[in-house]
């Protein structure tokens, strides 16, 4: 075991350019389904906290659950959906860095729109009123409030983030774990382990580490500043 | 004189009670109008259903004035995390094209010029009422509703709110607001309403309300609170 560590760092001293590819792969698909889960799941989670409809509670109940389903779950949908004889068959993504954007945007949307609903929820209650009486219109309305919960909303993002780099079972069946293609530091550690590798895979485990650790210094230095500034 | 407001057996209820009704009640529009009457007695939901932030379950409530020719200014405005100024910048997002100039004056009538970059949590109570001041004379309102403008303020705060409201009036837009406060009615006021459970019991001129109130109710109101104060 002892080894097997020292193996690890002497690996990622050397640079070595398959981890680096590797982790490259892994941050380009996870920033990318974040980015795009953010864009979305943001909004929704907004407009679900902030507008009165017929069936918003079974909507949060539907939501709130999806952000528990299985990765591997999704996997298998976006597989059918991506596979030859699936719906977008043809746009050729099943085993690409885009078909597993498309999954881990499947499963970071609902955490984020779930969380963002709950924290602009409460912050919904406090602005309501002023927001009503100044009549702002509802894309203010929403605007105005993800503005005022920015520094909160951080927290919905990175969990979104770290969901998205550390889960396994989506981007292993859609992406098929194809070596300098859809080969990220999660199906990586599994492989390599079940080969007996756990230099290369201790070392992808320590950068996985590493990068949700930085991400999660990131925030919390912002909110602190935030927290300084505006109280 | 022309009416502020014509309610005609106007009812709203709140979690199934009646929170506020009038059978035929005409306000006339008579300069500045103070809401007096006991906490419950039905300023606030006035207020809201003269902005139009509630309507009525049952008859009406007609003003004059259009939708967006009101400000009302809350009693607790609570503040984004943002700066003073984005706090004006704000209104860009309604109907109201506001300029970097016409927010740069209006902070400085409010004294909040050197403010303007600061964080708008961090203000005392007082300058976050002259903020929202600002905003309500930003909005170009024709009538401004300000509840309970100076409670909770210290007498320097509550001077220059005054002297805000003043200032208001001057300008010929009509005012009207809630107050606890008697000598504060007294001193602006130019029509009392006095409110109880809900119904609007008294409309006069201050010097009637305060010398000979019509209603017991008022009576009794009016000497707990003179005791009080």
């Amino acid at each position: 075991m002892y080894q097997a560590f020292v193996d690890a760092f002497s690996l990622l001293a050397q640079l070595d350019s398959a981890i680096i590819r590797i982790v490259l792969t892994s941050i380009q698909v996870s920033l990318t389904a974040l980015i795009l889960g953010t864009l979305i799941g943001l909004p929704l989670g907004a407009w679900l906290a902030t507008e009165e409809f017929a069936g918003k509670k079974v909507a949060i109940v539907i939501l709130n659950s999806l952000m528990g389903v299985p990765t591997v779950i999704v996997g298998v949908l976006v597989y059918l959906i991506l596979s030859r004889s699936g719906p977008f068959g043809e746009w050729g993504w099943l085993f690409t860095v885009k078909g597993m954007i498309v999954a881990q945007f499947f499963i970071t949307t609902p955490l984020i729109a779930a969380l963002s609903r709950q924290i602009l929820e409460d912050s919904w209650r406090v602005h309501r009123e002023p927001f009503m009486a100044l009549r702002l219109p509802t894309l203010a309305r929403l605007k105005w409030l993800i503005w005022d919960c920015r520094f909160s909303l951080t927290i919905a993002i990175l969990a979104g983030f770290a969901r998205a780099i550390s889960e396994v079972g989506a981007v292993m069946i859609v992406g098929g774990n194809i070596d300098r293609v859809t080969r990220t530091m999660t199906t990586a550690i599994a492989l390599e382990t079940s080969k007996g590798d756990l230099a290369l895979a201790l070392s992808l485990g320590i950068v996985l580490l590493g990068i949700v650790l930085l991400a999660n210094i990131f925030i919390f230095v912002v909110r602190q500043i935030a927290e300084r500034r505006y109280g | 004189m022309d009416k502020l407001l014509t309610l005609d057996q106007t009812k709203v209820f709140a979690d199934g009670r009646s929170i506020f009704s009038a059978n035929h009640i005409e306000i006339p529009m008579n300069g500045m109008i103070a809401l007096v009457g006991p906490n419950g007695a039905g300023k606030t939901t006035l207020l809201r259903l003269i902005h139009g932030l509630i309507k009525p379950d049952a008859g009406s409530c007609v003003s004059p004035f259009d939708k967006h020719e009101s400000a009302l200014v809350l009693h607790y405005t609570p503040m984004l995390k943002a700066s003073v100024r984005e706090h004006l910048k704000l209104l860009r997002d309604t109907n109201i094209a506001v300029s970097d100039a016409d927010i740069d004056q209006a902070l400085a009538r409010v004294g909040l010029s050197h403010l303007a970059n600061n964080p708008a949590q961090k203000l005392s109570a007082g300058e976050r009422q002259k903020l929202c001041f600002a905003r309500a004379r930003l909005q170009n309102p024709k009538l401004v509703m300000l509840d309970e403008p100076t409670a909770n303020l210290d007498p320097n705060a509550s001077d220059d709110v005054e002297a805000m409201m003043t200032q208001l009036a001057q300008e010929s837009k009509v005012v009207i607001f809630a107050s606890h406060n008697m000598a504060q009615v007294q001193r602006l006021a130019n029509t009392v309403l006095f409110m109880q459970d809900g119904q609007i019991l008294e409309i006069a001129t201050p010097e009637q309300f305060f010398k000979n109130p019509q209603s017991k109710e008022a009576t009794k109101f009016l000497a707990r609170e003179f005791i009080a104060q």
